[in-house]
């Protein structure tokens, strides 16, 4: 062989490892994905076209748990009442998050820290610590009904948890801080000289709110509110503690039939209807503040 | 933007108050005689403190829920550097965009479903309740959040440090070591600190896959608390305010806050 040739095939070789090197590096971390979560959702879809018998799925297709689940009174009524709670938190957060919002993205530099302070170091609090919280808030014997009893402005306790209320003020507590987030990095974005244009001209506060803060947050409220509605569809914690099995809640539903019911078959049915929904959102999501982007 | 109105400033301050409410009413209840809220409270007590220790409930979930956070981000932290460094010299754009959805992927999967799945997958193993099963799922929801944020650091690297060391003879190894790893510590740092928070901070999917042996801090709480609710749930509750405070103060000071939360 001729050195040219060594060179070449050697060269060759070394090339081929450049190719090959790269997918080897990135091997183990695609295994681990593979085997811990496309797999087993992969198994979770299919446990959904099985039946159980006394907690275990037996073999056999079948589509009867789609068929529950998708076209009975009681299930849609469910998704109807989940769809319900997780529009009720978000659209607090985004009462509640406008006005800190704002608040925070006007505070000079020095305070800023402060207030973002109180926004995230709740979120470092354990949700089911924080969901406790406001079960002794809320609860019968709780902080709030205790001032309602002494001053004498109800005679029994207000039931507080247990239902969708306390649900929905827990959940908004909970999840609150990701609009905030979502919002001030909106609001830092608008230009603060269409504001003072705008009031040169004459322009009130609220119309200023109206016509300019709220059509330029446009994005962040549409990226907070995906998050917060998805992540309420996923939340179990609040629903639960707060809720309890009195409320029909699509995530207490799948908790309830996989660990209290046994039946995976439905639970995990009831599982793909709910990835959907998120998967699809958050695709919507993408296009339209790709669209908005373009605009 | 202008100074915001009276009206703005009250709302903002009630919602700031909202926030926090119920965080000082746990600290409150815990330092408080009775099994029940009074308020104003009628003494001071650390009674519910040291019941907490002494009922042992607690600190063997506080040091699983501890080690896995570690070992958890620890191994995220080897998959994500070595994928990483993998995908960087991919020449094909599109495998890489495609590693990066994949890896990127189980973000969008609802804890809850994530859970059941891995209880679905694990039960035919005898995975459940058992430390091993716990580490692998918690590895699941941390590796994309230190993928993220080293995946960034890594594509931050300026090459022509790599190429200056291997012109001076260094081993690719070497040049790992001595070059590309330093540049990237700060990067791994906050993907840690993330990663920490967010396996310490899992419920759902630490609820799903244990029973009673392997149940960690944020479980055990609950757990507790449907048992036998009295204020030990909220001594142990408040040591977690305390916990989550320090660590916001921490990071605030690191200033990486803006950049490695979510949303």
């Amino acid at each position: 062989m001729t050195e040219t040739t060594v060179q070449l095939s050697s060269a060759l070789e070394k090339s081929r490892l450049q190719t090959i090197g790269p997918f080897l590096l990135a091997a183990p971390a695609l295994a681990v994905i593979i085997v811990l979560v496309a797999i087993p959702l992969v198994q979770m879809v299919d446990a959904s076209f099985h039946r159980q018998e006394y907690g275990l799925v037996v073999p056999g297709f079948t589509l009867q748990n789609y068929r529950e689940v998708l076209f009975s009174g009681p299930y849609l009524e469910l998704f109807y009442k989940t769809a319900l709670i997780a529009l009720g938190v978000t659209a607090s957060c985004i009462c509640l998050g406008f006005p800190v919002a704002i608040h925070l993205t006007s505070a000079s530099r020095d305070r800023r820290p402060v207030l973002y302070f109180l926004i995230i170091a709740p979120l470092l609090v354990n949700t089911v610590v924080r969901s406790y919280g406001w079960l002794l808030m809320l609860g019968n014997r709780g902080v709030l009904n205790q001032i309602f009893g002494t001053s004498g402005l109800t005679d029994q306790p207000i039931a507080l948890t247990g239902n969708t209320t306390g649900v929905i003020i827990g959940a908004t507590q909970v999840f609150l801080p990701f609009m905030i987030l979502s919002l001030a990095t909106s609001l830092d974005g608008v230009d603060r000289r269409l504001l003072e244009a705008a009031e040169i001209l004459g322009a009130g506060r609220v119309r200023r709110f109206v016509e300019i803060i709220v059509p330029l947050s446009v994005p962040g409220i549409i990226a907070g509110s995906v998050l917060v509605f998805s992540l309420m569809l996923g939340a179990i914690i609040t629903p639960l503690m707060l809720g309890g099995s009195a409320i029909r809640f699509l995530s207490v539903a799948i908790y309830t039939d996989a660990l209290v019911l046994f039946d995976l078959p439905r639970a995990t049915a009831l599982s793909v209807v709910l990835l959907l929904a998120v998967t699809a959102l958050y695709a919507l999501q993408r296009r339209y503040l790709r669209g908005y982007k373009e605009r | 933007m202008t100074a915001p109105s009276l009206a703005t400033r009250i709302a903002a301050w009630s919602v700031y108050t909202f926030m926090l409410t119920p965080l000082v009413i746990i600290v409150l209840f815990s330092f408080g005689e009775r099994s029940y809220f009074e308020f104003p409270p009628s003494g001071l007590s650390f009674k519910w403190y040291v019941r907490a220790w002494e009922s042992g409930a607690f600190l063997m979930p506080a040091v699983r829920s501890f080690t896995i956070g570690i070992f958890a981000t620890a191994i995220s932290a080897i998959l994500a550097l070595s994928a990483g460094m993998g995908m960087r010299s991919m020449r094909s754009f599109r495998s890489v965009r495609l590693l990066e959805l994949i890896f990127l992927s189980p973000l969008i999967v609802p804890h809850l479903i994530l859970g059941i799945a891995l209880l679905h997958f694990f039960n035919p193993v005898g995975l459940i309740d058992t430390y091993t099963g716990l580490l692998a799922a918690h590895v699941t929801f941390v590796f994309p959040f230190l993928f993220r944020t080293i995946l960034v650091s890594i594509q931050d690297l300026d090459p022509r440090f790599e190429e200056a060391s291997q012109l001076l003879g260094a081993t690719p190894l070497t040049t790992f070591r001595l070059v590309v790893l330093p540049a990237l510590v700060p990067g791994i740092v906050a993907g840690a600190i993330l990663g920490l928070i967010v396996s310490f901070d899992q419920f759902t999917v630490s609820l799903l896959v244990t029973q009673r042996e392997q149940v960690t801090l944020p479980v055990a709480i609950y757990k507790y608390l449907y048992d036998t609710n009295d204020p030990v749930v909220a001594a142990v509750s408040t040591v977690l305010v305390i916990v989550g405070f320090s660590l916001t103060l921490v990071l605030q000071r690191l200033g990486r806050l803006g950049r490695s939360l979510p949303g």
